[in-house]
């Protein structure tokens, strides 16, 4: 029974070897993968872990499809020679997926994003969940899943809002003209040396920058901790916004003084506009 | 207000007061900062200790960095291959530990200082820090252990040349913290190999006694030590 031949000079049972070993290296690969990441969880961060689970388990499963294949008689030399036309077929259809495993190659190797950052791809903007050998995974902020062959990814303007450990933030306050700016300045200073997160160096920055047509614009520039970097930018300004207004600065809105020209005693520079004789 | 106290107990020391008492099912725990909202834990034991100790201050308000930056209030100027010794101040959080038999875990964990982050290096390499200003003192100086603690430090210049300090980064997994009812201390070293690089590190004295080594975060968070040294790359 085992003897039977399936095709050419595979028999049934070379068949079943092939088949075990092609499970058997599957398994192992996964096995392994498990193995790793609970024995580097807190050892290697997540992204390094990833690419080392991949490339052990890439190896793995190569080994068991070679192994297979000789077992079936296929000998990895003898299918160089005689895949040559299929080979060009095969290599024309799956010119992009080759293409997209190689630009893989080159993201794992250069690494212009890791899983976990918090990237820009060509207006796609979410956290990468994960790189493979074909495509990177992004899950945005709206909570769905974008798959982006890998060749877009590395031919695509990158923007990668994690790299550095720490991210400035800037806000423009306007005040009114009549407001202390000197006051307001110390104000924002003193609640800014108070937020823990507002890092001390890089030195924050409050500056009037601006004499704008209806208000004196405050420019506040803050550094903070990249995980801490949204929530601190999404509170302060309010917080500086109430702080000033309990301390008697209020923010400037668009407003204009329209002057009448017999207003000489509310202002000297205005020209007088005489009424015309009537005759 | 340091030590291990059975449950259930009530103890008070300036602004922060505990309390474990009693109920149906188990005890309720409870800790009271002045100006702050109270915080409250069911503890599901019928037996169980407390222990009081301070901790590394790196953990609120949020942990985020395994780095604490001292900055001293006037810069040092070490003469060639000189080592010198003085005390510099820190600040603490104090951590609860809760123990059974079995095991032990880390329950509740404050700070009744201000926290400050700063950035050691640039912000491409360099890392995020708690950070600290102090000045120097030739003796222990007087500090509340609820707040502070003391760190005995020792410089050495191992350059040829004269070199200025300004600041001094320390790696929490190498913090072993040393405390009775006055006083909570450190001890660490830094090697100063050149104007803008040195190498620091905690060690453990040979002799403290009347002082109890205090249990440490990263050990209640069973993490595996990495390294308890910081090189100062960026500038010192």
């Amino acid at each position: 029974m085992l003897d039977t031949i399936i095709w050419g000079k595979v028999t049934l049972l070379q068949l079943i070897i092939a088949l075990s070993i092609f499970i058997i290296s599957f398994i192992v690969s996964k096995i392994l993968s498990l193995y790793i990441r609970r024995t580097l969880k807190n050892k290697a961060s997540k992204d390094s872990m990833e690419v080392f689970v991949k490339v052990v388990s890439y190896v793995i499963l190569i080994i068991g499809i070679i192994w297979a294949l000789a077992i079936l008689g296929l000998k990895l030399s003898g299918l160089l020679v005689a895949g040559g036309i299929v080979g060009i077929i095969i290599g024309f259809a799956s010119q992009s997926i080759v293409g997209n495993l190689v630009s893989g190659v080159f993201l794992m190797i250069e690494r212009p994003i890791r899983i976990g950052n918090t990237v820009n791809l060509n207006d796609t903007v979410g956290i990468v969940e994960d790189i493979k050998i074909i495509s990177t995974t992004i899950r945005t902020f709206d909570g769905y899943q974008v798959r982006i062959p890998n060749e877009k990814v590395f031919t695509a303007n990158i923007s990668n809002y994690v790299t550095n450990v720490v991210r400035r933030f800037e806000y423009d306050v306007g005040i009114r003209y009549n407001d202390d700016a000197d006051k307001a300045i110390t104000i924002i200073k003193e609640l800014i040396y108070n937020e823990p997160f507002a890092l001390k160096n890089p030195e924050p920055l409050v500056w009037v920058n601006k004499l704008g047509d209806n208000a004196v614009n405050v420019n506040v520039k803050i550094w903070a901790p990249i995980s801490e970097w949204w929530s601190l930018k999404t509170s302060m300004l309010w917080r500086i916004k109430k702080t000033l207004e309990l301390q008697g600065i209020e923010i400037a809105f668009p407003q204009r003084v329209v002057w009448f020209g017999d207003q000489r005693q509310d202002n000297d520079s205005l020209p007088i506009i005489k009424p015309e004789k009537e005759d | 207000m340091y030590g291990t106290y059975d449950v259930p107990f009530s103890i008070k020391e300036k602004e922060l007061s505990i309390d474990v008492i009693e109920s149906d099912y188990g005890f309720v725990y409870s800790r009271k900062i002045v100006d702050k909202p109270v915080f409250e834990k069911i503890i599901l034991s019928e037996k169980s200790r407390i222990l009081i100790n301070p901790v590394e201050p790196l953990n609120h308000p949020k942990h985020i960095t395994n780095y604490l930056l001292l900055e001293f209030d006037k810069k040092l100027t070490i003469a060639p291959h000189a080592e010198v010794s003085f005390y510099t101040t820190f600040p603490i959080e104090i951590g609860f530990f809760i123990f059974t038999k079995q095991d032990f875990e880390l329950f509740d964990n404050i700070s009744l200082v201000p926290a400050k982050y700063s950035l050691y290096g640039d912000p491409r390499i360099g890392v995020v820090t708690r950070y600290h200003k102090t000045p120097i003192y030739s003796e222990i100086p007087d500090v509340d252990p609820l707040h502070k603690g003391v760190i005995h430090l020792t410089i050495k210049n191992t350059d040829s040349t004269w070199n200025t300090i300004s600041k001094f980064v320390l790696n929490a997994f190498g913090m072993k913290l040393y405390y009775n009812a006055g006083l909570v201390q450190l001890f660490a070293t830094m090697k100063v190999i050149n104007e803008i690089s040195a190498e620091t590190d905690c060690y453990t004295p040979h002799s403290e006694k009347g002082f109890k080594k205090a249990m440490e975060l990263y050990k209640s968070r069973k993490l595996t030590m990495l390294t308890t040294k910081f090189v100062m790359m960026e500038g010192i």
